[in-house]
């Protein structure tokens, strides 16, 4: 009977334990991504005085100022970071955000006057700071989601993310278009 | 273009041919400066050289046959001490005397030698760090100044001795390394003062005055008890910090890191620091390298690092422009860290 009562605390000390790495590594993932959050945000105000001076230089580029621009709003939505799907698509946004602004970046090297702008040049060294912190939150996020997962998918973890309504936080991954490297044909 | 700069002398005593070859913007103009300052104090040092050679080649076997004298002497007398029942106690008198004897004889040879070090140090290698207006003092006392237990990567200590303090600039970033040995006085269970060495090598600071706030120590993986062990044994800043674990699975086997800020750990960790410091670690011969930022200030410390800035031998004629190469490969490296990290101006491209 003792002998009993004792493994049934032993496993119900063993389901706890395991449910604090749960709720402290969910923890850890959301300030992760709180992180990326803020680091998002700098680059959302970063980019309309970019826009602002590179307009005067390149008139003729009017696409891809209104696929950024539009990006842009759609990023500074309020989403809500317990739902994996939104997580998802919001994250999908900044890295899609990302690529165009990295093909922006090129296409502005084809205008010399631009490129040797005084305003221009401060603007592209804050910006290339910005998308070194959000690389650096974004290893620190994704690190965090792998651990996250582990625990929530490895059995009884799967059982105790199930009751406590855990779930799975999304990677923050680049796009495919920028996985690949960049065609200089295209811009030319 | 390869720009070369080549010399020769001759004269009865001794011989001197050299060639520097710059290779590119770090030591562009380095020939010219080589022909103007470096080579005429390259020659008075192969001319002291020789000199100090043939001190040492002249004290040398003097010291071997009186220290011989002295042994053979010894053993004589512990010999007939033994047979006339002297005391243990004036036997070992005996002995200390010899071996202060001894050391005696040697100190000529000794004498040459570092006298020939302190020369070059305080000549040769002044001028190269002079080239990229950077000072060096080879006695330099004053690495004090840094506050070295602020970073929190050094073993405990209470008390230093430094040389080869080497001070400088690179794009408004004060830059310092100097030589050190750490020791800690510790007392036995009689209460008899021992002094034990805790750290000895080379140490490398970056004041960039700004761009990081954190603290974020890179420490030599000692294994997961070794780790364990070392991050409660070690001052309460150094417990507070978490872990990092990086992507780099290369990395991770080598080095733990330690951080107060995870993002920064990451931002400043990058690929290319790693990279540097490795290579700086091989140039620096040293077992291991660590790192520790804090608060807009990055400490490299080289564990057991080979003596720097002197010459190797008294019998080999110096490769003077090995030597340059060397330091400015030295600096180099130091000055490649300074542009990964210089963060309000790197373009990560």
């Amino acid at each position: 009977m003792s002998g009993n009562l004792i493994l049934i605390i032993a496993i119900l000390a063993a389901f706890y334990f395991w449910y604090t790495i749960i709720i402290s590594r969910r923890n850890k993932a959301l300030e992760a991504l709180a992180g990326v959050d803020v680091q998002l945000q700098n680059r959302l105000e970063l980019i309309p005085n970019i826009l602002t001076i590179a307009k005067k230089f390149m008139e003729h580029e009017e696409k891809i100022f209104t696929e950024v621009t539009k990006l842009r709003e759609q990023l500074s939505q309020n989403y809500d970071s317990k739902n994996p799907e939104e997580l998802k698509k919001h994250l999908e946004l900044a890295a899609e955000l990302s690529q165009k602004m990295n093909n922006f970046m090129v296409r502005a090297e084809n205008y010399p006057e631009l490129k040797s702008s005084q305003n221009m040049l401060q603007a592209q060294q804050s910006y290339n700071e910005v998308e070194a912190q959000i690389a650096a939150s974004r290893r620190f996020y994704n690190s965090a989601v792998a651990s996250l997962r582990n625990s929530i998918q490895i059995f009884p973890g799967n059982i105790i993310a199930a009751i406590a309504q855990v779930k799975t936080m999304p990677l923050y991954e680049a796009t495919e278009a920028a996985k690949k490297p960049v065609d200089a044909k295209n811009f030319l | 273009m390869k720009i070369i700069s080549s010399w020769s002398f001759k004269n009865k005593d001794c011989t001197i041919d050299a060639e520097f070859i710059e290779t590119g913007a770090r030591d562009a103009g380095f020939a010219k400066f080589y022909d103007q300052k470096i080579r005429p104090a390259a020659l008075e040092f192969e001319k002291i050289r020789l000199k100090y050679r043939k001190d040492f080649l002249i004290w040398m076997p003097i010291a071997t046959i009186a220290s011989v004298i002295v042994w053979i002497a010894f053993f004589y007398v512990e010999k007939s001490s033994f047979q006339t029942n002297y005391g243990d106690k004036d036997n070992q008198y005996l002995f200390g005397f010899c071996c202060i004897i001894s050391a005696g004889f040697f100190y000529m040879p000794y004498r040459a030698w570092s006298q020939f070090k302190s020369k070059i140090k305080s000549g040769l290698f002044v001028h190269i760090f002079n080239f990229f207006q950077f000072s060096f003092d080879p006695e330099g006392k004053s690495a004090d100044r840094w506050a070295l237990p602020r970073f929190n990567i050094l073993p405990y200590y209470d008390n230093f001795t430094s040389q080869d303090l080497v001070l400088g600039k690179y794009k408004n970033v004060d830059l310092g390394f100097s030589e050190l040995r750490a020791t800690v006085e510790t007392r036995d269970f009689k209460g008899r003062k021992n002094i034990k060495q805790v750290f000895q090598g080379a140490v490398v600071i970056f004041d960039f005055n700004k761009n990081f706030k954190g603290h974020t120590l890179v420490k030599d993986d000692k294994g997961f008890l070794g780790n364990m062990i070392q991050k409660t044994s070690h001052s309460d800043d150094f417990g507070n910090l978490s872990r990092v674990e990086l992507e780099d699975l290369e990395f991770e086997k080598t080095f733990q890191v330690f951080s107060s800020d995870q993002i920064e750990a990451r931002y400043l960790l990058t690929t290319s620091f790693m990279e540097r410091l490795k290579k700086l670690s091989s140039y620096f011969e040293s077992k291991k390298v660590e790192a520790s930022f804090h608060k807009g200030s990055l400490l490299l410390i080289f564990h057991d690092s080979k003596n720097l800035f002197e010459p190797n031998s008294l019998f080999k004629k110096m490769d003077v422009a090995g030597e340059c190469r060397k330091v400015i490969e030295q600096i180099s490296l130091l000055f490649d860290i300074v542009d990964i990290l210089k963060i309000d101006e790197r373009t990560r491209l």
